[in-house]
């Protein structure tokens, strides 16, 4: 009995993980479990804590040891780190089953690239190399990258479900990169004005901001953009979806235990993880990356952590993390339920992430534009910023929908209207406090929050 | 329970003497009026019918107008004129004499802004004068290049760390190791007409920004300052504060004292002081800034004859019916160990974090706790939002 409770307390301290537990029983266990559910019922109360009632009878405790010993479901608890193990070889030691060495490498290319975006000796066949590197080729400083198989490009939009729309997403990344090299390199001494690419600096001293002849810092926009199309894309439009999962033969694979050849791990345990290596790969410490993230990740996991500092939507950060925990014990012992249930609510975390970074910035830019004396540098860099987040929300996936909460040409209208280009209109430059404000409004209403607190 | 029970008694009874001593003044106070304030307002207590005595934001927002904030712009104007004089007779006849006389001008004027350079609200917020007037370190070699092509817009944000005291400094005492080394600079054949056109442009820019601010605080904006007397986020009270919150944590604090002593780097960095060309000043002007900013808080007169309401009262008030504890003298008493520490200090900040990093780090830990006694402590006191937050850091 007190081991019983001591597992549930591991799993309740918060109202969410409450629900998944309640989805966890109510969906995940065998039909022997029914009678213990009813009781389980009246012992979770709404604040968040488990309450073991002194009157449970003598039965429900044998019901609960059968069944420990039966299908182990409650032999589970979610640990607090990101952890998992088994004796994959049978020498009766513990292996980690964990792995996401490939998403780490993928990211530690990208801060790569995105820090040569600013190199003005760097060409578009520098960028182009980096962005689809080869196996040995010389193009990073790193040099564990060169020797790697792995690449960006291949990576980039890559589970949009449309090779014309995966298309059209690397053509934008190269485009951005292209016109770095091309039409603002050149400029960088420039002083921008509008239609006129250049520096410009920040009020009172402050940074130098490079940016194109409509006031986008093409830097930031591949940087941003990457956020939604090569990371999230990736989670939750690859790996944590069923399709993915479920590949193959995988569910027999799992239920048998069968590990890939010389790893620890089964193909789904693999993909779940890769999944979360895209996410914290670059934390600093990668089982514990709420508590420790560190500073190295430019991507997804940096700006879970500034939205989890804005008091408006502080936990999103823990919630992330423990629903990646949660689905990765719950495929363990065959809960696909329970594990989706998990990866949905980590695809809608996450989208929620984009769009609160996406409202932010242009708010930020709205703001900045309407000062008596605008210091356009900062105005340019949020927007900038804004500009990427934007285009990652077409990334996005709301489970209530299976769709995007925007779609690419959703999207694509609305960079149209903070950024426009056409009829000789002069981006950011042009663009006006109301419109930011309409877009940036638009993306609170669709995601359920205010303008006031992105 | 009960401490509220026994706050509404003391408040009830005080009411009830609040009206007998109206009465008996003749004023115009209805009994329905105090009966909905007894009936409605047991935690939003009326402190001024518990104390008797009124605080009123409009009486402190009248303090600071016209006894601190414009008779220090009056000041600093003046001081622009001197200055503007002391640069026109050094372009005409560019000696020794006249340099001496121009440094001591600049330096006047420099300690003058010390005392306004808080207020960035109203004309001074919307023009931002402080980014045209007062951004360091300088980029000397930038500013250079501009003067020598000419054709420069000081306008533009590219030029905030063209300009200013700090420009000024630079074109003063940076230019050469001697006095008549510098004047070469003005005399030579080619550059000079360029370094004399400059130096006058930077004067006139600073002096008539000067004047466009303490212009407006006396024909507009003193009036809606003064009339915005509510208690809302963008009322006058809550700017002001907020606005003198964050100069001390982020030009006093942090650029006077934490960014030269390496708080937010690896080492010190003894070139990022102010005044740093003329090397022994960089304390005087953070003591000037530092009595200012005491000064706002206790509402001293920019005379220093009188004293006014100001936070400190405003504080003084509010803890009569609260439990806090003496958060003004805490407050002052952390000021004089601010100036205990000091005046201790090398005249040049940039020596002091060469030779003696630790009294520089001590100088900063102390101003950090004025920072939390007014950023968490005051205004959790004033029931006021601070409403600016930290860059994004990339």
């Amino acid at each position: 009995m007190d081991s019983i409770i001591s597992k549930f307390a591991i799993v309740l301290p918060t109202k969410a993980k409450m629900s998944l537990l309640k989805k966890l029983f109510l969906y995940g266990l065998a039909a022997s479990i029914i009678f213990l559910l009813s009781c389980e019922k009246e012992s979770i109360n709404i604040t968040g804590e488990v309450i073991e009632d002194e009157t449970d009878t003598e039965n429900e405790i044998d019901s609960v040891t059968l069944i420990e010993a039966d299908t182990v479901i409650f032999g589970f608890s979610v640990p607090e780190k990101y952890l998992f193990v088994r004796d994959a070889d049978g020498d009766g030691v513990n292996d980690t089953t964990v792995s996401f060495d490939g998403q780490s490498t993928r990211l530690k290319m990208a801060v790569e690239l995105i820090g040569v975006l600013k190199d003005t000796t760097a060409s578009v066949a520098r960028l182009t190399s980096m962005f689809a590197h080869e196996e040995g080729v010389e193009d990073f400083l790193d040099v564990e990258l060169n020797t790697s198989s792995k690449q960006i490009r291949n990576k980039i939009g890559a589970n949009t479900g449309s090779a014309v729309d995966t298309d059209a997403v690397r053509t934008d990344v190269t485009t951005w990169m292209t016109s770095q090299v091309n039409d603002v390199f050149p400029n960088w001494s420039t002083e921008a004005s509008s239609g006129v690419a250049g520096k410009i600096q920040e009020a009172g001293g402050g940074a130098n901001r490079y940016v194109n002849a409509y006031g986008l810092e093409l830097d930031q926009a591949v940087s941003k953009a990457l956020i939604g199309a090569f990371v999230a894309d990736q989670v939750l439009n690859g790996y944590l979806t069923p399709t993915k999962l479920d590949e193959g033969t995988n569910r027999a694979e799992q239920s048998s235990g069968s590990v890939l050849e010389g790893k620890a791990y089964t193909n789904m345990e693999h993909y779940w993880d890769e999944g979360y290596g895209y996410v914290y790969g670059l934390a600093e410490d990668g089982m514990d990356p709420v508590t420790t993230p560190g500073s190295a990740d430019k991507f997804l996991l940096k700006y879970i952590e500034k939205v989890d500092d804005d008091t408006d939507f502080t936990g999103i950060a823990s919630r992330i993390f423990d629903a990646f925990k949660l689905g990765r014990v719950a495929l363990v012992v065959g809960d696909y339920i329970t594990r989706d249930e998990a990866a949905k609510d980590i695809m809608e975390e996450i989208s929620k992430v984009i769009a609160i970074r996406a409202a932010h910035y242009l708010k930020a830019g709205q703001e900045g534009k309407a000062e008596a004396t605008p210091d356009m540098a900062s105005v340019f860099h949020d927007l900038s910023e804004g500009y990427g987040f934007l285009y990652s929300l077409q990334f996005t996936y709301n489970p209530e929908t299976g769709a995007p909460y925007f779609t690419r040409a959703e999207v694509l209208s609305m960079l149209d209207r903070v950024y426009p280009t056409s009829d000789d209109q002069k981006g950011f430059w042009e663009v006006t406090p109301e419109v930011l404000e309409a877009v940036a409004t638009e993306i609170t209403t669709a995601f359920g929050f205010t303008y006031e607190n992105a | 329970m009960n401490k509220k029970l026994v706050i509404f008694s003391v408040f009830a009874a005080l009411c009830f003497i609040n009206l007998m001593v109206s009465c008996s003044e003749d004023e115009n106070i209805e009994v329905g009026e105090a009966d909905q304030n007894a009936a409605g307002a047991v935690d939003n207590i009326d402190e001024d019918a518990v104390l008797g005595e009124a605080f009123t934001r409009g009486e402190m927002l009248t303090n600071w107008a016209d006894n601190i904030i414009i008779p220090a712009f009056e000041a600093l104007s003046g001081d622009m004129d001197s200055l503007s004089l002391a640069a026109n007779t050094f372009t005409e006849i560019p000696n020794q004499e006249n340099l001496i006389s121009l440094k001591q001008s600049w330096l006047n004027a420099y300690l003058a802004w010390q005392t306004v350079a808080m207020f960035d609200i109203g004309m001074a917020e919307e023009i931002t004068l402080r980014n045209y007037m007062n951004v360091y370190p300088l980029d000397a070699e930038e500013m250079t290049t501009t003067l020598l092509v000419g054709g420069y817009d000081l306008t533009s944000v590219n030029r905030q760390d063209e300009q200013g005291f700090p420009a000024l400094d630079y074109l003063l005492h940076g230019l050469a190791n001697s006095e008549p080394e510098i004047i070469t600079f003005y005399t030579d054949e080619f550059d000079g007409p360029k370094y004399k056109i400059f130096l006058t442009d930077l004067v006139e820019r600073m002096r008539s920004l000067t004047y466009m601010v303490l212009i407006d605080w006396k024909e507009r904006y003193r009036e809606e300052f003064i009339e915005r007397d509510g208690s809302g986020a963008t009322e006058s009270v809550n700017s002001m504060v907020n606005a003198y919150i964050y100069y001390f944590e982020k030009f006093l604090r942090s650029g006077k004292v934490g960014i030269p002593a390496g708080i937010f780097s690896n080492s010190p960095l003894s070139d990022r002081v102010e005044a740093r060309y003329r090397e022994d000043v960089s304390k005087e002007l953070l003591i000037k800034s530092l009595n200012s900013a005491q000064d706002f808080f206790n509402g001293v007169h920019f005379s220093q004859e009188d004293s006014g309401m100001s936070l400190q009262g405003w504080i003084d008030y509010l803890e009569k019916t609260r439990d806090t504890h003496h958060l003004d003298s805490l407050i002052n008493n952390q000021f004089a160990l601010i100036h205990a520490q000091v005046v201790n200090l090398n005249d040049d900040l940039g020596v002091q974090v060469t030779t003696d990093n630790i009294g520089m780090l001590e100088t900063y830990d102390l101003m950090q706790e004025i920072v939390i006694f007014m950023k968490v402590d005051m205004l959790q006191l004033f029931d006021i939002k601070v409403d600016y937050v930290d860059a994004d850091g990339d």
